[in-house]
This record gives C-alpha cells, structure tokens and sequence, in this order.
C-alpha cells in the first residue's frame, strides 16, 4: 500500500488504493488498513460497508447500473423503477439522460460531457461570472488559465496580506453558500479567522450528490484552477496552509484534472504554502452533508455529526474549518477583481450575484445554466431550458435538486432565490430543477424521490431511517405496487411531520418535502391514484 | 454574569459537561429515550430526546448538547409528544409483531414499556420488517436482530466502554445491520461474552441465551450478591425463579463494577449446581483420581510435603490460592506456605 502518512486525510485515498488490489475486501487488507492508520478495524469496517462503490462484502466494485434518479426514471427518458436497490445513484449528468454506468465509467448520451452549453442571450441582465472563461479552450491548464487572468487575485491578497478587508468586500458582494443552505460565505470565514489554532483546513464539498444538480460539474472538468485560486485564497484569509477537497465518486475524470492542476500550480509556485489535496469519495449521498463529509475524511462512519460545535470552530481532525460548495468558491475570485457593488448587482431586486441553475427532465435543452439570482423558474425553464418538449405542457417541478420542494406549473413565475420558496416551506438549495410534464406521474415522480433518501438515508436516526422507507412503501401503494392502506394522508402528514422536526440531518428533515408538494398541489392526481387511475397513463394498478 | 439556565420554567444551575437531558432528570423532568446509556457517547439516534431551546430553529437532540448559560429548554409539549409517539410507532413497525421474548422473560423492555406510556401500539404503519438474523452457535449471546430497533448501544458499549470491538453496525440505513465483521458467529469474533451489549439493549434483540426459556419475569427474584471470580469484586444479582438459579444479571449499584461483569461473573455463574463440581477429596490410585475421604488425602499430603521438603528444601514449594475462598481461608492458605512449609512462594489468583 503506497504511504499516505503525508496525507491530510488518509482514510478514503488508502481506501481506493486497497480496492484496486482486491476483488472483494477480505479481512487481512481492512486490518492493514486499520493498522496503517491506526483505527481499530471495526470502525474501519463500519465505514467501509457504507458507501455504495466499495467492494466490502461484495464479490466486487459495482461497475454496471442504470441511474435510479429522479430525472431519468421519467418517462420518454428512463426507465421506470421497480424495486428499492435497483438502479445507480444519480451520477449528475441529468442533462444527459438516461445516465448510466458502464464497464465502471459514468456517461450520458452527450459527446462531451461536462461543457455547459452557451447562456441565452434572451434572459434580461445575464452577465456570466462562474461560466465566463469555461468555453476557453485549455482553460485547465495553467498557461491559458493565467493568461486570462488567473492566480491575479491569489497573488494581490498576498500582496496586500488584509485579510478584513478581503472579508469586508466578501460582506458587501452578499454572496450566500450556493451548496445548499445559503449561509453568508463572509461569516463562515470570519469564524474560521477569529477562531484561535495555528492548524486550520479549508474544504471544499465537491459531493454534488443532490439528483437534479450537476452545475459543479463543469467547473470541476473544465476550470480546475478557478478553484484552487479560490481556496488558497481562502487559506490566506482564514490562516489555514491545508487544503482538501471532497470530490464525488461519480466524477473521477475530475479527479485527475484537479491533481494536475494542482501539480501545475504548486510546481509553479503560485500556492506558496498552501497544500491543496483530493479526496474521492466512494459513492454516497449524506457525504456531502457538510460534518459527514469530515466523518468521511477522518475514515469514521459518515454520519453527520450533531452542531454546535459547528465545522467553523471543531471541523477536519477537530480544527477549526471552512467548508464551502465549489460554486461558491469558485466566486470569490471575480468579486475581488470587480468589485462588491458590481456582483451584488448582478441578482435579481435583493438577491446578489449569479447562480448556477441546473434543469432537466422533460425540457427541450437541458443544462446547467448561470443566470442572475432570482430569475424565475420560467426563465430557467423555458427560456435557458428551451421550453417544454414539442407538444408537451408542463406539470410542475422540483427544486433544490429534489430536496428543496415541489412546485406546480402555477408557480413557474417564482423566483428561484432564497426568500421566494420558503413561504411554501420550500428551499432554493442547490438550484437544482427537474421539470416534468402531462405525460409524467407526479406520484411516481415522488416516489422515485423517496427511493432516493432511503437509499442514501444513513441509518443513523430513526424518523429518517424507517420513515423514508414507510413513505415509499405507502408511494408503491399509490402507484399500483401494493394495496394503499386507508388513512393514507394521516399518515403522510404525521411521519412528515416527525421526519422534519426530529431528523438528525438535512436529509431526512428535507425528505417529506416533495410529498408536502405531492399533497397541496397535486390533490386530483393523488386521490385519482387512491382510485386506481394514473391520468398520465404511468402507473399500473394491480 | 448568569450561570442558571431554564428548563420547563424552572430555573437549573449549570454543571461542567452536564447534557440538557441529564439537567433535565436531574430536575424531575420526563424525557424519553431509547438510544441513551449514560456510559458511552450519546449517538442521538432515536430523536426521541428532543426538546425546543429558544432561538433554534428546530428541535435538538437533548442526549447531545450540553445545558448552557441561559438557555431556554421546553420538553413538552403537544408537538414534541405527537413527534415521540410518531416516532415510536415507526420503530414498533419495523419489528414483527409477536410479543416480545424480553417483556415475557426479562420483564417489560425499554422499548415496550415506552410503548406503553404512549399508548402506542405496534400495528401502526405495516411495512418491511428490519435486521438479519445471524446464524450463530455462540452458547452465550441470543441474537434476534428482527427485534433490533438500530440504537446502537450495543456497538458502542462493546466499542467504546469494553474497548471489545467485536460488533459494529454494517451498510447504511434501513439496510443496517449488527455485525461481527468477518464471522456470523461471535465465537470467531474479537467478543470476550462480557454480556454487556445484552444488558443496555433495549428491546428483546439480545438476551442471555443460557436464561432463555428457563422462566417467566413474574417468578425471578433477584438476588445482590458479589461475583466470587476474581478480586475485583463486581456486583451480581443471582436470578432465581422457583428455587433454581437461572442466571445472571450485573447489579448496577454495585461500588466496583456500576454494572460491568466479565464472562465469568456474566456466565460462569451456573457451576452452583454443576454436576462437575467436586463433592469429596480425590486421590489418584494407579494413575487415576478416585474418591477418597479427607483423612486419606490429608494423610497423603503431608507425608508427600514432608519428603519433597527433605529432599529439596522449602523452596520446592509454590502455593496457589483462590480468589473464590473467603479471606479467612486465603490468611490460613499464605500462614500455611510462610510458617509451616517455610516459602514465600504463595500468590493468589485474584492478581492475574
Ligand atoms: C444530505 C445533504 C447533502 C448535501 N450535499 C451537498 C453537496 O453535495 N454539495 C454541497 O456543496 N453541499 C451539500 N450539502 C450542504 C452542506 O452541508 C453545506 O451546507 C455546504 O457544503 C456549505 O457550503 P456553502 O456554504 O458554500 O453552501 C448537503 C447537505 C445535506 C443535508
Ligand atoms: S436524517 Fe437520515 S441521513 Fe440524516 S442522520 Fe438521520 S438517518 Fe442519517
Ligand atoms: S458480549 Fe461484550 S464483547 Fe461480546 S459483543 Fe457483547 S459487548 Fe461486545
Ligand atoms: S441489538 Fe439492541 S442494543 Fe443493539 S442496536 Fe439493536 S436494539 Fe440497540
Ligand atoms: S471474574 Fe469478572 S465479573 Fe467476576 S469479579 Fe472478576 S471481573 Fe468481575
Ligand atoms: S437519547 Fe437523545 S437521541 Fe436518543
């Protein structure tokens, strides 16, 4: 096994390395593990048998399936799902479905898949900040990269070493956490900055698990330095000299990429001390849960931890920590060139900045897409998404991948911010949208969605870990996969409700969401199902 | 500055590393809990502990946070306690129905007698039924997993407080399972049988296997008494139901051990009524032990103590004595080596 001991986090590279030389994991090779890195071999196993692509009691990697997702089991573009367990975990490349693992790589059906396609010239004040350069050919190399102005920003906030002043104008651009939970970036790094320890990490969650989002994507294949600039200057501003990125298990081209990248950048000096490292996953949603992911890292079960302590004050190994989204890192850089004012004033009324939207589903150009913030899901649909498909009208959609809500195509003029959707309870998340149409069941929809959390629920709570399967089992009833039981909203409402209020985590606290939408927008089609009768014509009754 | 918090409108004094939910029983409050053992790291897996604090937005897990100056705490209230019964019934319907071997056996157990506070019962929500069930032939540790409700005491006692690490928790979600990694059977598994996963799990998934069957809760009683193993001295309650011993359960009183045993104390215990247990001195005759009677083998002893001491001096001697005689009978056994063989050569099995 190579030595990792250099490592800022051993576990999951000794993990990788250990699963290329054995089918299946045996007993020997995990205590190897256990002794290399000092855990004990139960906690070793207890992580290893958690993730979906390691080979720990399996007769080997899982290296072929059809995604399970929420946008490729829609009809006219996947298949449509039997059983729980059947089907891969959405592998990000919606825009290209059916996505599908084959012979162990990850494809959908475009050429090249991870060039976003160009803005629309139609959406008003569409000002690309994130996607500027990303169509500049060898942009991932550092020559062309620093030619279009690249590592400037990094070198001028080591120049002029002011800190604050870098957070003051991060404050003034109100750029919010684009990975989810919308947290101001400036106040996490303040945090991190105040927070006393000569050892601090910068993270960047690169995990993009959430089905409907793949906008990390194309930054990850396509601008790998974007990114390193962006945390490096993060280690500036916060005192951290390490650096470490999460990186899913579903992009592995991304992987070599960035550690080119990385080998470019620090063999021409432009890091200065900054040590930038990549950590693959191993197939997992909750990884991206922010104190999961640390889990991860430190090779324990990745279930998310409780807060406080936030990440900000015990993160990676217990240090204080910065973990942000790609996209939002991959921000700073341009708001430090042009100015607090100029970015904020790319959003929409009170939202700041651009987003990167990603549509998919039943929608003629689907894509990720930077828009400002605040446009309309309209906008995203039918203006960047091309519109519906040729005779086809719209139902509804989801957002925040699938665990922001469900809206119905009366709600197509709200603005995808992170105010508009909360008085539906709803969430922006990651700015995620799967558009479906009249000839798709929203019932079916929803109970691809709850396939979904329960395979990625890590078991670790109970509301979460039986009610995402009690959800899906009363969804197979109403889709004609088993007798519905009688008080059936009762039951939706109570196990919802428990499932919000009590979950540990993010995952089971949004998992209801999409049924809630289910419930007050979709009322015919639901009781139409409690009849027996699919009016898309999808489901079949027994 | 203040150092008091509240809890349901009573004013708490804060203690260094005090959870909300230790504050919270400390004051008279009832906070259920299904996934807590005082012991070990709290997993807050059951959510059954939440309670709202001012200014959170959602309920915290109150097993997992500490009580901190001025906090604002609510244990009930009528959407805390919809949410626990919610709660209850998801994990009731993720076991099989029948009645539990533990309310039958052990009296009722966590899970049930929580159950039946709430008035829940367990016909809510039909849907799959959870755990596999290992074939195992271990004669110490009933293990029926389709009972398991995944609170993860067991995994972490035997992990963190036994340091044993024999099970831990495979895969993820409903999907989890209680493993001995690599063995089905905890007998080719780092377990030691302390019998402590059995004793914090709180449903019937884990019982003493050798206790099983042998009687009904309603006829044990259970009897203090310290383990005569070793010299450590932990406290046992003898379970006795119609006159016979059926078993051992830890006295979690007891000053040495608070509730921890080893196999010996945990289920060694059943040598009072052994059928190998010695009920005469036995000499060996033509090369085998034979009963004899104590005059015999007294006689026997003292003239082979004579002639080896004759032959080669005191030194000749080691003495072993028992951690299972009385004290009185190990003062006589180091008197008998010092002043009448003449050796220092006499240990007490207690030291190892
Ligand atoms: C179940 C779950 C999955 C998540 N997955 C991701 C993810 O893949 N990528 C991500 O950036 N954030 C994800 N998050 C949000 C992170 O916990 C965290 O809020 C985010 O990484 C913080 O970065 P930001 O402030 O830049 O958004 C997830 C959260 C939950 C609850
Ligand atoms: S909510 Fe679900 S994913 Fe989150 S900790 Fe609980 S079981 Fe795990
Ligand atoms: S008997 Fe002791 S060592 Fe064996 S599994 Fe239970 S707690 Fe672990
Ligand atoms: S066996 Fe018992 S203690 Fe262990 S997880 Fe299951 S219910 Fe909890
Ligand atoms: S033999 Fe085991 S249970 Fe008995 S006193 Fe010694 S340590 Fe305790
Ligand atoms: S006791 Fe707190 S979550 Fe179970």
């Amino acid at each position: 096994m190579a030595d990792r001991t250099g490592s800022h986090a051993p576990f999951l590279p000794m993990l990788h390395d250990a699963m290329e030389h054995t089918e299946t994991m045996s007993e020997e090779t995990l205590n190897a593990l256990s002794n290399a890195l000092r855990i004990p071999a139960s906690y070793i196993h207890q992580a290893a048998s958690f993730y979906h692509y390691s080979n720990l009691g399996k007769d080997h990697v899982l290296r072929e399936g059809t995604c399970g997702g929420p946008t490729c089991c829609l009809p006219g573009v996947g298949v449509r799902r039997g059983t729980p367990g059947e089907g891969i975990a959405c592998p990000g490349l919606c825009d290209q479905a059916p996505a599908a693992l084959a012979g162990g790589v990850f494809r959908g059906t475009a050429a090249d898949p991870f060039l976003p396609p160009p803005p629309p010239a139609s959406v008003d004040g569409v000002e690309e900040v994130l996607f500027h350069d990303i169509r500049i050919p060898g942009l991932r190399s550092l020559d062309v990269y620093r030619a279009n102005g690249g590592y400037e920003q990094l070198r001028r906030v080591v120049e002029q070493d002011d800190a604050e002043e870098v957070i003051v104008n991060l404050r003034a651009s109100g750029l919010l956490g684009r990975g989810g939970a919308g947290f101001p970036l400036a106040a996490k790094w303040q945090a991190v900055r105040e927070t006393p320890g000569d050892r601090k990490y910068v993270v960047c969650n690169a995990d993009e698990g959430e089905p409907g989002t793949f906008k990390d994507r194309p930054l990850l294949h396509l601008n790998p330095h974007l990114l390193i600039e962006s945390m490096a200057i993060a280690g500036h501003v916060v005192g951290a000299t390490a650096g470490v990125i999460y990186l899913r298990y579903e992009y592995p081209e991304a992987y070599d990429v960035l550690n080119e990248a990385i080998a470019e950048a620090e063999a021409a000096g432009v890091l200065g001390d900054f040590d930038l490292q990549v950590a693959r996953g191993l197939g997992s949603y909750v990884c991206g849960e922010e104190t999961s992911l640390l889990n991860s890292l430190e090779g324990l079960v990745p279930w998310p931890r409780e807060r406080p302590p936030f990440p900000t004050q015990k993160g990676l190994w217990g240090l204080p920590t910065v973990i942000n989204n790609v996209e939002t890192f991959c921000s700073v850089p341009a708001i430090l060139e042009r100015g607090a004012d100029w970015y904020r004033h790319l959003g929409r009324d009170e939202s700041a900045g651009t987003k990167l939207y990603s549509v998919s589903g039943r929608v003629a150009r689907p894509g990720p897409y930077e828009l400002p913030l605040g446009a309309t899901a309209r906008e995203l649909i039918e203006v960047a998404g091309g519109g519906p498909l040729p005779g086809r009208a719209i139902k509804g959609y989801t957002i925040g991948g699938i665990s922001g809500g469900l809206l119905a195509a009366e709600h197509l003029d709200m603005p995808l911010d992170y105010a508009a959707p909360r008085q539906h309870g709803f969430a922006l998340g990651s700015g995620g949208v799967v558009v479906f149409d009249d000839a798709c069941c929203v019932v079916d929809l929803v109970r691809t969605c709850m396939l979904f959390y329960e395979a990625e629920s890590c078991g670790k709570c109970f509301p979460c870990r039986v009610g995402t399967v009690r959800l899906r089992e009363r969804l197979d009833a109403l889709t004609g996969r088993a007798e519905p039981s009688a008080n059936l909203i009762d039951e939706f409402n109570e196990i919802g409700a428990a499932m919000s209020a009590n979950s540990a985590c993010g995952l089971g606290q949004a998992a209801p969401l999409v049924l809630h939408g289910l419930v007050r927008f979709f009322g015919e089609e639901l009781e139409a199902h409690r009849q027996g009768v699919c009016p898309a014509g999808v489901c079949h009754f027994l | 500055m203040s150092v008091t918090a509240t809890i349901d409108g009573k004013s708490v004094d804060i203690r260094e590393g005090e959870s909300i939910l230790e504050a919270a029983r400390r004051c008279g409050a009832e906070v259920p809990t299904l996934c807590y053992d005082s012991r070990v790291d709290p997993s807050a897996s059951c959510r059954l502990c939440v309670v709202k604090v001012d200014g959170r937005r959602l309920p915290v897990a109150s097993c997992a946070h500490a009580l901190t100056a001025d906090m604002n705490v609510t244990t009930s209230d009528d959407e805390l306690e919809e949410n626990r019964k919610t709660i209850l019934k998801l994990v009731l319907s993720e076991n099989p129905t029948e009645e539990c071997r533990s309310c039958i056996e052990r009296g009722p157990c966590e899970l049930h007698s929580l159950a039946t506070d709430y008035g829940v019962e367990s016909d809510y929500y039909d849907g799959a039924i959870s755990g596999r069930i290992p074939e195992d032939s271990n004669p110490f540790i009933a293990r029926d997993y389709s009972q398991c409700i995944l609170c993860y005491r067991c995994t972490r006692v035997c992990n963190e407080l036994e340091q044993a690490h024999a099970i831990i928790p495979e895969g993820r979600g409903f999907g989890t399972n209680i493993v001995a990694p690599f063995h089905e059977s905890l007998l080719g598994s780092n377990c030691t049988f302390c019998g402590q996963c059995i004793q914090t799990c709180p449903t019937g998934a884990l019982m003493d296997k050798k206790m099983l069957g042998k009687a009904v809760a309603e006829d044990v009683t259970k009897v203090r008494s310290i383990c005569p193993f070793c010299g450590t001295g932990c406290g046992i309650e003898l379970n006795v139901a119609k006159g016979e011993f059926i078993g051992v359960t830890p006295d979690w009183d007891a000053p040495a051990s608070a509730g921890s045993l080893c196999v010996k104390g945990q289920f060694g215990i059943d040598f009072i009524r052994s059928p190998d247990r010695l009920t005469t001195p036995l000499v060996r005759r033509d090369g085998v032990l034979q009963p004899a009677t104590w005059d015999e083998a007294l006689t026997l002893l003292v003239d082979k103590f004579q002639t080896v001491r004759a032959e080669s001096g005191p030194g000749a001697f080691a003495l072993w004595s028992s951690a299972r005689a009385p004290s009185e009978g190990n003062f006589l056994m180091q008197k008998l080596a010092r002043a009448v063989l003449g050796t220092n050569n006499i240990d007490n099995c207690s030291r190892t």
